[in-house]
């Protein structure tokens, strides 16, 4: 198994690796065959060009993936195992590299999160995800092994509800050392008591995480937060769904509706209740909390159904899974051109990350009609073309 | 919506008001006429009495409108935030659509009353906020200066009742909000509309009582300001004349 090789894309050379990682990645090519598209990379790693990834065994070899620009050129590879490991985002991020690290996040055998709020938020998307954001050793400890299993061929099941837990725990203790310094009216405490929440939400344990919801939700507006109906409150109903509370939950969504697209859910939730479409009314009502794991989890027995099949579409949008997206749906059923020409770029993005080029280039050619502003697919791809080039090099950081 | 219902299941038309009061020893004061004021614009009225030693519960219960009325044995007047906990409490049990929240010496203008049918049949927002004017030594001035300006600024106290929603109240022993301070969340709604506030419209001796009273209670300014205690003695506040109005005057 050690002799199976290990590539890493990294995120500016082997220099532009964070020391924590680099020290642990520089004790992993001891052990294991270690590449890396680096050219700095240090004489226990392997360089490896662009040029000779044509030549690797991808069905036996692992990749760690360490920037989101890597997309298009790590997933169509099909490695054995594709590991992603990235930074939480940076603020205000660019949109195409929100949309390649949801993507590329999609794609992953394991993603391993270095923020906790990115890590929470691909939570919500699929399994495999861990949290090594350098604040708690046990915690990163976690993340490490089930990097090491998933290249050994091991499922990391049992290592995701340990971090969980550990994870939910540290968060307990933090606020419990706040509440003991009466430090509970400082905006870290509210945040806590939400966090602690979405844990608790997790780890399956929901008649706590209501309560420390509501905590958080209490003390935010008490310190003069603002727009916490929406970003904390509205999480209620994910946890009434948990607690089989359907119909409390279809409310609680209505009460926090904002905007006449958020009143059209809210009365739709209402039709479809009163109709009896309850795991419908369920999946919205997770894809509308950000849970699109369970959102998918539920909608994929129904695809068959119309209403069912569009919200899936959606949700796997959601997702960054492309692919399963463009397997259950056709361009017909949307109903303007902008609509179309979207979904046509999609596509073309769908057929890039599975390796064929030609056709993505098609596909963006044609959304674009000739219209120059809707070229983005081109434009990309492009960008993304030369940033992958300038990651290898290591006097050089990613823009 | 299809129920008839409006945005996010909340309810257009036909809504209930019901006022919610809590009151103690009020017989001898403004309590009569409050409840005849009220009894001609609301649907029903939810009171606690705490624990009164007059005949405040009596009179009370003879309003019909008075629908509901709790009587502690014990006074919770140091417990406020528990006060008005189980005035909310009381309140659910009836079921209401809308609540005002009144103390027994408040009086809505005529012009205010007239708009709050209007106020609480949409599906706009869940909280409607009023200025709130303290009448200072008779009923026909109201008090303004650098302590007494409750009036420039919006004062919540009709909100829409969302089954479910989370209420909470500070744990405050005295000056706990009259309405659960998790209704900040909601939108709602500023308006000029006014109230008339008659508890500091009595005499200098009841005043002077008033003020001796914040003393006891709160010696070290705890739950208040100490200046603002003091500026309850001031020999002569800046009082000015209420004129009163109808919705011609806009």
């Amino acid at each position: 198994m050690a002799a199976q090789p290990i590539v890493l894309f990294p995120c500016g050379g082997w220099r532009g690796i964070p020391p924590g990682q680099r020290s642990w990645l520089e004790e992993f090519a001891r052990k294991r065959k270690l590449l890396a598209l680096a050219d700095d990379a240090p004489s226990s790693v392997e360089q490896i060009s662009l040029e000779q990834l044509g030549n690797v065994e991808w069905s036996s070899a692992s990749v760690i993936v360490m920037h989101p620009a890597w997309v298009h050129i790590a997933v169509p590879l099909k490695p054995r195992c594709l590991i992603v490991m990235l930074p939480g985002p940076e603020q205000a991020e660019e949109e195409l590299w929100a949309k390649c690290r949801s993507w590329l996040c999609a794609y992953a055998t394991l993603v391993v999160a270095g923020s906790e709020a990115f890590y929470l938020e691909q939570s919500f998307r699929r399994g495999s995800v861990f949290l090594m954001d350098g604040l708690d050793e046990t915690s990163d400890l976690f993340a490490r092994q089930a990097v090491e299993w998933h290249i050994d061929g091991f499922e990391s099941d049992t290592l995701i509800r340990l971090q969980q837990r550990h994870r939910a725990n540290w968060r307990q203790e933090l606020l419990q050392k706040q509440e003991q310094a009466a430090d509970s009216s400082s905006s870290g405490y509210a945040d806590g008591l939400f966090y602690h929440s979405v844990y608790r939400y997790l780890t399956g344990e929901a008649e706590l995480a209501r309560k420390l919801l509501l905590a958080s939700f209490e003390q935010m507006l008490l310190e003069g937060r603002e727009n916490t109906l929406q970003n904390v409150y509205r999480f209620l109903s994910a946890v009434e769904l948990e607690q089989g509370r359907l119909q409390e939950a279809v409310r609680t969504y209505g009460y926090t509706a904002q905007g006449q697209m958020e009143w059209g859910y809210a009365e739709q939730l209402t039709e479809w209740l009163a109709c009896g479409k309850r795991e419908l009314v369920k999946a919205q009502l997770y894809a509308l909390n950000d849970d699109y794991r369970k959102a998918a989890a539920l909608l994929e027995p129904l695809a068959d159904e119309p209403e069912a099949r569009s919200l899936l579409i959606s949700t796997y949008i959601q997702m960054g899974r492309l692919g399963s997206a463009f397997s259950l749906g056709e361009a017909g059923h949307l109903k303007t051109a902008g609509d179309r020409r979207q979904w046509q770029h999609l596509q073309g993005t769908a057929l890039l990350l599975e390796g064929k080029r030609h056709e993505a280039i098609h596909c963006f050619l044609s959304a674009g009609e000739n219209r120059q502003e809707e070229l983005h697919g081109m434009i990309e791809l492009a960008v993304m073309d030369g940033v992958a080039r300038e990651l290898t090099q290591g006097n050089k950081e990613a823009n | 919506m299809a129920n008839g219902l409006g945005k996010g299941g909340r309810k257009k038309t036909a809504n209930k008001l019901t006022a919610i009061m809590q009151v103690r020893n009020e017989a001898g004061r403004y309590l009569e006429a409050a409840l005849a004021d009220l009894s001609g614009f609301v649907d029903e009225i939810v009171i606690v009495d705490d624990a009164s030693t007059d005949d405040t519960p009596e009179l009370a219960g003879s309003f019909e409108k008075v629908v509901k009325l709790v009587r502690n044995k014990e006074s919770l007047f140091h417990k406020e935030w528990l006060l008005r906990e189980l005035l909310w409490r009381a309140a659910e049990e009836t079921s209401p659509d809308w609540i005002l929240a009144v103390d027994a010496d408040e009086f809505y203008e005529d012009y205010a009353k007239g708009a709050l049918r209007e106020l609480i049949n949409q599906d706009e927002y869940d909280t409607v906020s009023f200025r709130m004017y303290d009448f200072w030594d008779s009923v026909t001035h109201y008090r303004e200066d650098e302590w007494w300006n409750l009036h420039q600024r919006p004062m919540m106290t009709l909100v829409r009742y969302l089954p479910g929603y989370h209420y909470a109240y500070p744990k405050r022993a005295h000056h706990a909000p009259r309405l659960p301070f998790t209704y900040n969340a909601l939108p709602g709604l500023d308006t000029e509309l006014r109230i008339k506030h008659f508890g500091w419209a009595g005499s200098a001796e009841e005043r002077q009582a008033k003020y001796d009273r914040y003393m006891k209670l709160d010696p070290q300014g705890q739950w208040g300001n100490l200046g603002h205690y003091a500026s309850i003695l001031e020999p002569n506040p800046r009082l000015i004349r209420w004129q009163e109005r109808d919705r011609n005057d806009e």
